[in-house]
């Protein structure tokens, strides 16, 4: 699957959690239970705040720190490599590459396949971001009242992670709080 | 002067796994609102555009992985043996190793893969932005 389809599949089933938090039809699934509800009371709907508050600083928590990553990595340059090669690669694609003595043939095709790796997750997160500010949009519809009690950008970036761990069929932890996944 | 954590610090010599580390710099804030953080993020954009005027690719030779480090953009510690430069509008510059009239294939070989696989994330990157950019102006759904 390419990056673009990737991607594509990853947004429907954002779309697919958004609508569902839209309509309040959420099933018991532990993931989307806890977003239903704090979308609920951000509406003015029913449930207290009591529980909720601890989700939300979580959430919130979780997008600050989760946020401020992304951006300092998208704009810094990051080294590749240990042993006899190493890269420092800019987010923009250039280049430095240092070669020591000795590096095999075996070592410099592991090396490059790390650098693409970097310079394609670099070009995943901004796309990812892209996705969070979109469904975070959605989401603000949904809230009457979003900046008293949650910005839409911790719940988009919860959605999307949801519909991440549906795709690859696994569960979201969510008091791991864990972005292994990015 | 700021030295990279990955690039000595960790060094042991050994050949294993590749590892990934984010050079450290000044704290970033923290982006709560959608609107900020969108001002944020076109920031962030519109810094790599400046950048994305040429794609250079730089490669160095070192007897000692341990002590290279970086200094106002260039790396110390190690000999600049192959540079490559690709204008916007496709002007290429190509500064290649000699040594007693031959090129250091091992070194070319290294050198020519990084220019493509550079120039391959260069082309993905602006698609992605130009994506980007649409998406982060256009109309909120």
């Amino acid at each position: 699957m390419s990056a673009a389809t990737g991607f594509a599949a990853l947004e429907a089933k954002v779309h697919a959690i958004v609508e569902a938090l839209g309509r309040d039809e959420v099933a018991d699934d532990s993931g989307l239970a806890r977003l239903a509800r704090i979308v609920r009371h951000a509406r003015g709907d029913g449930e207290g705040s009591g529980a909720g508050d601890d989700e939300r600083a979580r959430l919130q928590r979780e997008w600050s720190e989760f946020s401020a990553r992304v951006l300092r990595e998208l704009d810094e340059h990051a080294w590749v490599g240990t042993g006899t090669l190493r890269t420092r690669v800019a987010w923009t694609g250039d280049l430095q590459v240092v070669v020591a003595a000795g590096a095999s043939a075996a070592e410099r095709a592991a090396h490059l396949g790390a650098v693409d790796e970097l310079l394609a997750a670099r070009a995943r997160r901004l796309r990812l971001l892209v996705t969070i500010v979109a469904t975070a949009r959605r989401i603000s519809g949904l809230l009457v009242t979003p900046a008293a009690l949650i910005s839409a950008l911790p719940v988009a970036l919860a959605s999307v992670r949801e519909a991440h761990a549906r795709g690859e069929g696994t569960r979201v932890d969510a008091d791991a709080g864990g972005m292994s996944w990015l | 002067m700021r030295r990279p954590r990955a690039a000595g610090d960790d060094a042991s010599g050994d050949s294993g796994s590749p590892e990934i580390v984010v050079e450290e710099a000044g704290a970033s804030g923290v982006a709560d609102g959608i609107a900020g953080f969108v001002a944020k993020l076109s920031g962030t954009i519109s810094r790599a555009l400046d950048d994305m005027s040429s794609l250079e690719v730089s490669t160095y030779v070192t007897g000692d992985m341990t002590s290279i480090y970086v200094e106002e953009g260039q790396v110390i510690g190690a000999a600049l043996r192959a540079y490559t430069r690709v204008s916007l509008d496709g002007d290429t510059i190509v500064c290649l190793p000699e040594r007693d009239g031959e090129v250091d294939r091992a070194l070319l070989e290294i050198h020519g893969a990084s220019v493509k696989q550079a120039q391959e994330a260069r082309c993905e990157l602006m698609r992605t932005i130009v994506e980007a950019a649409a998406r982060l102006t256009g109309p909120g759904r």
